[in-house]
């Protein structure tokens, strides 16, 4: 087992390294570098253009794409940085900041929000599953499909937008000025802060359990309806055995493996935030931070951002794969 | 005519059915919806019946025909309602099995062994199975039921406790990530209602039984851990566990290999003689039949055609498909060039024609084969066959 494990990790070492180049390759490509955003875009602000050239040579913009990825993966002796390789990732030019420290600062809020959402809709997803799955074609099946399926097919923002017009605009129920506090706060105690920042929270959970309840419940439904089908279910119903222990016990068993495992998968991920829902709802996760460098040309953060994800990426595949010699006693790691 | 021509070469059996002749690989969308909605009423209409909480007794409580039969079998129809139509897996299936003797049944892949004997479980695949006419009469004892009327929450008490099963496949037949010991304690726990210890006791005891060497370790073991015929093993253990009146053995030995056939054919004669109960042995192999059965019922395409003891099957065989199935059976000893092989195909359980079902196959049609199907004719007290060959030879009074 540790062998194996050993083995995927230095695996996982070599995706990154190929995600890296890649990545770094296409941040490259486009058009418009963190300098010419900052300075010419604001009116007020004349540079010359030698002016520019020079602040390009300071954020090693004039560098060819092979000694840039050079230097941000063994380090630049004129930075002081020591290199990806070395899990240096840099300075960001838009937090001004190390990258890692700002990675740090912000992901335990996506990742609060998002592991809220996950512990509600995913019971719930296995639950509707296997409802459905036992009920298959019946009114309860359709009615499930279809709620999911509209879930699913909406965008995150149009789906955000359509529930803060109603619950907040509309009905009243919750601030309208987003963010994580209300405005008028005066001197709150800890406990008014805390549900202050809970009924901020309701509104982007919900969004996010409306839209990832789907997939789960159809994986789910599909699983539990491939083990019904099966022969060992014919064979626990031979034995005269209640359908609630033939569902609840014999099939439900076999369909958490997969449930199991995935979950395994989705965990990591948790931590890299979500993009155009925090920056919706103006929460400062990880997702809008990096979202707002994305569009200003922080090559660092950027790279440090993707980076990390694809490290929470290749975590979360190799925790799959150990989950299911966890889970599943046929699964056996041999050599 | 050139259509109806390669029409004829690609339907080849199907091309004498009376209703559909043209397309009739083709349903228009408005015969498939139609399709859709009969098979959806009927359906609904099967599945509540078959969920009524709290029917009396006397609702399904009969009266066996004759009290040494164990199960009586009386012109069961069970029908699946599928997209393409309706189709009589078993259409008219009329036999008896005798306390303590072992019935074989045997016929072709696809004639409804199976759906046969799952019927008799409650255990054909709802909803689009259903058991639609006749009954089947199982004997408890001091009373009778008809299983066909019974609710499913009944049916329950009956299912591995007085009927048990095993299945043809030993690999799949067992759930993989429950324990062998949990999955044979369940039986005795849910039936006898015993303690954990108890059951374990008898657990092990069961598989000691059924001739497995280690019975400890294989209680604590996982299915993938053992060989299919240990598997194969556990399955009648977990049969045996609560001292059924009627094992139903579907094909047992068809996934194993030979020299595993043999052994586990052994194992059911023996316990058949310990548990002096009824087996209803359901195969397509007449060797295996030979050895194990006391009667034989052959079945064609959802019917029977004929029934008798095994040595009246074996010995005088009426029916132009018993003695096809006999040539085309390999036997060790006599060199044969070629194994013989009925042409032709079972004809489409969903539109049957009106006449004998085996007629396109049969060498020996006569005038009369294009009337109606043909009735049982009893040959003698025990053996009957359903062929226009044999009219006139009854003996012994019909009861059919
Ligand atoms: N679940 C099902 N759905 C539709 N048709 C079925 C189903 N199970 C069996 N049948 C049909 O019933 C017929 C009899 O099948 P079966 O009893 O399994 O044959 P066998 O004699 O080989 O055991 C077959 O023609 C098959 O097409
Ligand atoms: S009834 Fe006629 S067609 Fe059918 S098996 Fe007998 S001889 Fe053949
Ligand atoms: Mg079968």
């Amino acid at each position: 087992m540790v062998k194996y494990i050993i083995k995927r990790l230095l695996l996982c070492v070599l995706i990154l390294f190929g995600v890296s180049v890649i990545l770094y390759l296409l941040l490259r490509c486009v058009p418009g570098d963190y300098v010419t955003n900052k300075f010419t875009a604001n009116p007020n602000v004349e540079m010359s253009e030698e002016k520019l050239e020079a602040m390009r040579e300071i954020y090693g913009l004039n560098d060819d794409v092979f000694t840039g990825y050079f230097k941000w993966l063994f380090g630049n002796p004129a930075t002081g940085t020591k290199g990806a390789i070395l899990l240096d990732f840099g300075t960001s030019f838009v937090y001004d900041a190390p990258v890692s420290e700002v990675i740090a600062d912000h992901m335990w809020i996506s990742f609060a929000l998002t592991l809220l959402s996950l512990v509600i809709y995913y019971p719930l997803a296995v639950y509707l599953g296997t409802r459905a799955a036992v009920k298959q074609y019946g009114a309860f099946d359709y009615a499930t499909t279809v709620l999911t399926m509209v879930g699913i097919s909406f965008p995150s923002f149009f789906f955000s937008a359509i529930i803060v017009k109603i619950f907040a605009f509309d009905l009243g129920w919750f601030d309208t000025s987003l963010g994580l506090n209300s405005t008028g706060l005066i001197n709150p105690s800890g406990w008014e802060l805390f549900t202050d920042t809970a009924w901020h929270l309701v509104l982007p959970v919900l969004v996010v359990v409306v839209l990832s309840i789907g997939s789960v419940m159809r994986y789910t439904r599909t699983n539990m309806l491939e083990v019904l089908s099966a022969d060992y279910i014919r064979t626990a119903r031979a034995k005269g055995l209640s359908e609630r222990s033939v569902v609840y016990k014999h099939a439900f068993k076999n369909t958490m493996i997969p449930m199991v495992t995935v979950l395994a998968g989705i965990l990591p991920g948790l931590f890299g935030g979500s993009m155009i829902l925090e920056d919706f709802f103006a929460i400062d996760g990880i997702g809008r931070i990096a979202y707002n460098a994305m569009n200003q040309g922080d090559i660092p953060f950027v790279m440090g951002y993707n980076m990390f994800l694809a490290l929470l990426t290749v975590i979360g595949m190799l925790l799959t794969d150990i989950m299911y010699v966890v889970v599943d006693p046929r699964v056996k790691i041999t050599n | 005519m050139l259509f109806k021509k390669q029409q004829k070469t690609s339907t080849q059996g199907e091309e004498n059915k009376p209703s559909r002749p043209k397309n009739s690989h083709y349903l228009t969308a408005k015969e498939s919806r139609e399709i859709a909605k009969s098979n959806a009423r009927e359906m609904r209409k099967y599945e509540k019946r078959k969920r009524v909480k709290n029917v009396d007794e006397s609702v399904y409580t009969c009266k066996m025909q004759d009290e040494n039969n164990i199960v009586e079998f009386d012109d069961l129809h069970t029908y699946f309602f599928t997209d393409a139509g309706v189709s009589k897996a078993v259409d008219g299936v009329t036999f008896s099995i005798p306390k303590g003797a072992t019935v074989g049944v045997v016929g072709e892949s696809g004639c409804g062994k199976s759906v046969t004997s799952l019927s008799l479980m409650q255990l054909v695949q709802a909803p689009q199975g259903q058991i639609v006419g006749g009954s089947i009469r199982f004997n408890m004892g001091d009373k009778a039921y008809d299983i066909t009327k019974m609710p499913t929450s009944e049916m329950r008490k009956i299912r591995g406790k007085n009927i048990a099963m095993i299945f043809q496949e030993p690999m799949t037949s067992l759930n993989p990530v429950f324990k062998i010991g949990y999955q044979l304690d369940e039986m005795s726990l849910l039936h006898n209602g015993c303690t954990k210890e108890e059951a374990k006791a008898h657990s092990i005891e069961m598989l000691k039984l059924v001739g497995i060497a280690a019975p400890e370790r294989v209680y604590d073991c996982y299915p993938h851990e053992l060989s299919g015929g240990m598997r194969q093993r556990v399955m009648i253990a977990i049969a045996l566990s609560c001292d059924p009146r009627l094992i139903i053995a579907d094909e047992p030995t068809t996934a194993l290999d030979v020299t595993i056939q043999a052994q586990i054919l052994d194992l059911l004669r023996e316990i058949k003689d310990k548990i002096d109960g009824s087996i209803m042995l359901i195969t397509h192999d007449l060797g295996v039949i030979a050895e194990m059965a006391d009667y034989v019922v052959v079945m064609y395409a959802g019917r029977v055609i004929e029934a008798g003891t095994t040595a009246e099957i074996f010995h005088n065989p009426l029916h132009p498909y018993t003695i096809g199935l006999q040539k085309s059976k390999p036997v060790v000893k006599r060199k044969v060039e070629r194994l013989y092989n009925i042409p032709g195909q079972v004809p489409n359980p969903i539109d049957m024609p009106d006449f004998c079902y085996f007629k396109d196959r049969c060498d020996r049609c006569i005038e009369k084969c294009n009337g109606e199907y043909p009735h049982f004719i009893q040959v003698s007290p025990t053996h009957r066959v359903s062929c226009y060959l044999y009219e006139g030879q009854e003996k012994g009074g019909s009861n059919e």
